[in-house]
């Protein structure tokens, strides 16, 4: 890889791919607390996660916990791949020199 | 353009950072119900047994088969959707504890009620401290937290009161710990 995959170089894309990369694979972290996590605003991580989507790196799932809608997301297998080759990227830099 | 080898260092470490706070935050929010079911039957399992003394086996059978239904429920409604439908190395988990649990209580047998009050509540302490120092910090807290006061109860206080001590000791602890877990 000679550029960074841009879409998860984003600071605020990293961290969502990051978070979620983190937990066992299917896992689904709620919308809430990835915004937790985070620490975005609500517009701007919806933003950011539909970028990641709409490239096919997370899948969401919309539901309703009693009249409360629920948004949760997973990392999907492709998204897992190029997370995983965006972390290679970086280790051949810092191993590089 | 490239990234440079500081630019890459800093993506690594964030990327570890925030890796870590996702993983724990996890584990709190998972075991946040359990947690909090547990405090509720330890209060009642403590609770019957000073007020039913001649009961409390019985008290004890219903809690730990309330507590095992409860908690597979919980951990079935939360596992991963891309999770096996059952998990035979958590349930020969369960056996081997079950299995070392026993074996120790037949060599050291005969415990007093007291005793038996007591162990219970310390490796259930101890064994949130051994996951903690893998799976979080605030676990490590609430297990020293239990073992603390429950060596307290042991040591300070008589018979009678230590089982109410116990009560007190489950449904606070334990219940306070899961909504501080699931605040995290």
């Amino acid at each position: 890889m000679e550029q960074p995959d841009a879409v998860i170089h984003q600071p605020v894309r990293l961290k969502i791919m990051s978070a979620l990369k983190a937990l066992p694979a299917g896992t689904q972290l709620e919308f809430v607390r990835l915004k937790a996590l985070v620490g975005a605003t609500e517009g701007n991580l919806g933003a950011h996660l539909q970028t990641l989507e709409t490239q096919g790196y997370i899948a969401s799932e919309k539901d309703f916990v009693g009249k409360k809608p629920r948004t949760r997301i997973t990392l999907t297998k492709e998204g897992r791949r190029a997370f995983e080759a965006y972390v290679d990227y970086l280790r051949d830099i810092v191993g590089n020199i | 353009m490239p990234l440079s080898n500081s630019e890459a260092k800093l993506a690594l470490n964030d990327i570890a950072r925030m890796g870590r706070r996702s993983f724990n935050a996890h584990g709190y929010a998972a075991a946040a119900p359990q947690l909090m079911l547990w405090g509720a039957l330890w209060f009642l399992g403590y609770g019957g047994t000073y007020f039913f003394h001649a009961y409390a086996g019985w008290i004890w059978i219903g809690v730990t088969i309330a507590g095992s239904i409860g908690s597979f429920w919980i951990g079935k409604a939360s596992k991963p959707v891309t999770a096996p439908k059952f998990s035979w190395r958590i349930f020969f988990t369960w056996l081997a504890a079950l299995g070392a649990i026993s074996s120790v209580l037949a060599i050291f047998a005969p415990f007093t009620g007291t005793q038996i009050g007591t162990l219970f509540p310390l490796i259930t302490g101890w064994a949130y401290v051994f996951l903690g120092v893998w799976l979080g910090p605030r676990f490590v807290m609430a297990g020293m937290l239990i073992v603390g006061l429950t060596l307290f109860g042991f040591f300070r206080l008589s018979p009678e009161h230590f089982i109410l001590w116990m009560a007190f000791v489950g449904s606070v602890t334990l219940i306070g710990t899961g909504l501080w877990l699931r605040r995290a």
